[in-house]
């Protein structure tokens, strides 16, 4: 039995239906399906997705994860970009949340693609805002670049868990100071970007280890915190070390405050991009 | 009679009926809660899609159900159809 925070009421069945016929229709990928959220009636019946581009075959194993595995060999589905462009004409979205599975098979990792999708979806609706959480791309400067260059309003990059747990969480070609680069060189590049990065809680973390984590997020410039609870999609992946209660997430909601980031998002259910919309709003109105 | 459906989840392809919140007789509104099923990653609350009285319990508790299976029935309200 689930602790009782984590509990989701499911009533909107037409809404989910008909986002579920606009992304087949536009053969587009969602994390919402692949990481089985139990967001998913929520957040599709108000309206609201998170695209997963580049295919759904990730080139990484992250224990956490239940997205496919594979090695695409290189195919980039070309015509992606302006297929969501139009898919977010057609659901009306002023917020775009974007992200991708890893392709360590492309040389640049996927970033022109990246960099296409994000322009195609500002052209189809202008004035929208893009949110772009994306991979490390190996580290690669110039890939980040390019997908810069396409100006998302916000771009994320998780850390996911604490520095020694990283290696037995994440997969091998992943690390926890390699990503704390990307959110470093994102501000180098371009200061006025605003960062993400969340934090996956009830691995088997310590409090101590979550703090030098935010103090390393927080030296690298990051702005906008998210901590949600680790759910194991799956037997595959990692079990649930801890299920953290509400009061938890409140407390470290006031201490992330606390160290000066400009918003935080923490929660049972919380993911990435949970909210995003509004923390955004939250964020830039003051 | 209405069927009280597990609607889609997504990718979830199977739940576990961990909890009927009523017995077979009991009038339900639309709305209320009426069952609570569970995937590998959280519980969710299923809702009487009609007011009426619980008329029967087709998946009970602890057993498996898909997304789309009818796991119980509500015979409506007399006039209420």
């Amino acid at each position: 039995m689930k602790p009782a925070w984590l509990k989701v009421t499911v009533a909107e069945v037409g809404a989910v239906e008909g986002m579920r016929e606009i992304l087949s229709r536009y053969g587009l990928h969602t994390v919402c399906q692949s990481a089985r959220c139990p967001n998913l009636p929520r957040c599709w019946g108000a309206g609201t997705a998170t695209f997963m581009i580049l295919g759904d075959v990730c080139t990484r194993r992250c224990r956490f994860c239940a997205t496919r595995t594979g090695w695409p060999g290189g195919w980039v589905d070309g015509e992606e970009p302006e297929r969501l462009g139009r898919a977010v004409a057609e659901l009306g979205l002023s917020y775009v949340v974007l992200t991708s599975v890893d392709r360590d098979d492309l040389p640049d990792g996927g970033a022109t693609h990246w960099a296409r999708c994000i322009r195609a979806v500002k052209e189809a609706r202008p004035g929208v805002l893009v949110e772009a959480l994306i991979p490390d791309f190996s580290g690669d400067q110039s890939s980040l670049a390019e997908v810069l260059r396409a100006e998302p309003d916000v771009v994320g990059h998780n850390l996911e868990t604490v520095r020694r747990l990283t290696p037995s969480v994440r997969d091998p070609r992943a690390s926890y100071e390699l990503s704390l680069e990307v959110l470093r060189r994102v501000k180098e590049l371009s200061p006025r970007t605003i960062t993400k990065s969340s934090l996956l809680l009830g691995l088997g973390e310590t409090e101590d280890e979550v703090r030098g984590a935010l103090r390393d997020m927080r030296e690298a410039g990051v702005d906008i915190v998210v901590l949600g609870q680790y759910l194991r999609p799956g037997p595959e992946q990692l079990p649930v070390a801890r299920y953290l209660p509400p009061e938890e997430y409140a407390r470290w909601e006031a201490e992330v405050r606390r160290m000066g980031f400009r918003a935080v998002v923490a929660g049972p259910l919380v993911r990435t991009s949970f909210r995003a919309a509004e923390v955004y709003w939250e964020l830039v109105c003051g | 009679m209405a069927d009280i459906v597990i609607p889609p989840l997504g990718e979830v392809e199977e739940v576990r009926v961990v909890r009927w919140l009523h017995e077979v007789g009991d009038e339900v509104q639309a709305g209320e809660a009426v069952a609570e099923v569970e995937s590998q990653k959280a519980t969710f609350v299923i809702e009487a899609p009609v007011a009426g009285r619980l008329f029967a319990i087709l998946v009970p508790e602890g057993k498996a159900a898909a997304p789309g299976e009818v796991i119980g029935k509500i015979a409506e309200r007399e006039g209420e159809r």
